[in-house]
């Protein structure tokens, strides 16, 4: 597995574990041509780097997922997906990700900025990344739901 | 402001990208306002995506649809082929990372220096993007006069 994917695992499970206090169970990591690009429905939190390290997060949560995480972490139960609170929550969580997972890549070397949180929603969206060698996804199972989370990351390391 | 001088650069390379590379001219659709507070973007169905950090933490959306990109691969790799998916994304990507990259090069020549990611592409339907911690949000309509089709650029972000 490329330090990149354990990165991924290792951070997830941190931010989940420290911010809500669930203990996630990592299930499969895929990686190159076996990164399955979509379609994708919900809502996706989407963080950049840029750098020595250079690419992007995205994390996929079901509509019923997000809502459950985010009573979870502020204690509002949304109304639906697309509600503001339900952005902020899983902006913010793809924000500690990368934050966690560029403290990791910058030990090694690869130093990197962020670029701030977007939160898309949508359906049968696809994600590409034609410039990156480095594509991986990531499966999670959380104690809150059968749903599972999906974790994204394409990325390129410059020397 | 340094918000308007970001939003020159884009009109500017954004011009010269579409002119150089398609031979297309490219008009501004609507007159230029400040976006008093940041709106989530309704994205179209292929979208090129690039962040930017350092001076700006970004995100910059070049939306359009299949179609468009079509029209795009036929002028780069000539019109007789019938370009596949990963082609068209190819040419989004490429025309965003041109983009992105000539307003980068400016931004740093006028000491202002940024950093962006490798190109992505989205595609899908009814797209909602929505910023987290944006302060900024720069939106742009762009009209392509001789095949009559339109595009969006937009920039989302917070200054550092």
């Amino acid at each position: 597995m490329h330090f990149i994917s354990t990165f991924t695992r290792i951070a997830v499970a941190e931010v989940f574990d420290t911010m809500l206090s669930l203990k996630l169970e990592a299930l499969e990591t895929l990686e190159g041509a076996d990164v399955p690009h979509g379609p994708l429905e919900g809502v996706v939190g989407s963080v950049g780097f840029a750098g020595k390290i250079n690419g992007t997060l995205y994390m996929r949560y079901s509509d019923k997922l997000a809502c459950s995480v985010t009573e979870r972490l502020i204690g509002v139960t949304p109304v639906t997906a697309a509600d503001s609170e339900v952005a902020d929550v899983i902006g913010e969580i793809a924000n500690m990700v990368s934050g966690t997972m560029k403290g990791q890549t910058s030990k090694q070397g690869y130093h990197g900025w962020l670029s701030t949180p977007m939160i898309l929603r949508g359906s049968e969206i696809f994600l590409e990344s034609k410039s990156a060698p480095i594509s991986s996804m990531s499966r999670f199972r959380l104690p809150i739901s059968n749903d599972r989370l999906e974790v994204w990351v394409f990325a390129k390391l410059e020397d | 402001m340094i918000l308007d001088v970001i939003h020159s650069h884009i009109v500017v390379v954004t011009t010269d990208v579409f002119k150089t590379m398609l031979g297309w001219r490219v008009e501004e659709a609507e007159p230029y306002q400040r976006i008093a507070r940041p709106q989530p973007l309704e994205l179209r169905s292929m979208n090129g995506s690039i962040g930017f950090g350092g001076g700006m933490s970004a995100t910059l959306f070049l939306a359009t649809d299949e179609p468009l990109v079509r029209l795009m691969a036929g002028k780069i790799m000539g019109a007789d082929i019938d370009p596949a998916m990963s082609d068209l994304s190819d040419v989004l990507g490429e025309i965003t990372n041109m983009v992105a990259g000539g307003c980068k090069s400016r931004l740093c020549d006028g000491g202002f220096p940024v950093v962006m990611t490798i190109p992505n592409i989205i595609r899908g339907r009814s797209i909602r993007a929505t910023g987290r911690d944006v302060q900024f949000m720069i939106q742009r309509r762009f009209l392509l006069p001789e095949i009559n089709n339109d595009f969006q650029i937009s920039l989302f972000g917070r200054l550092n």
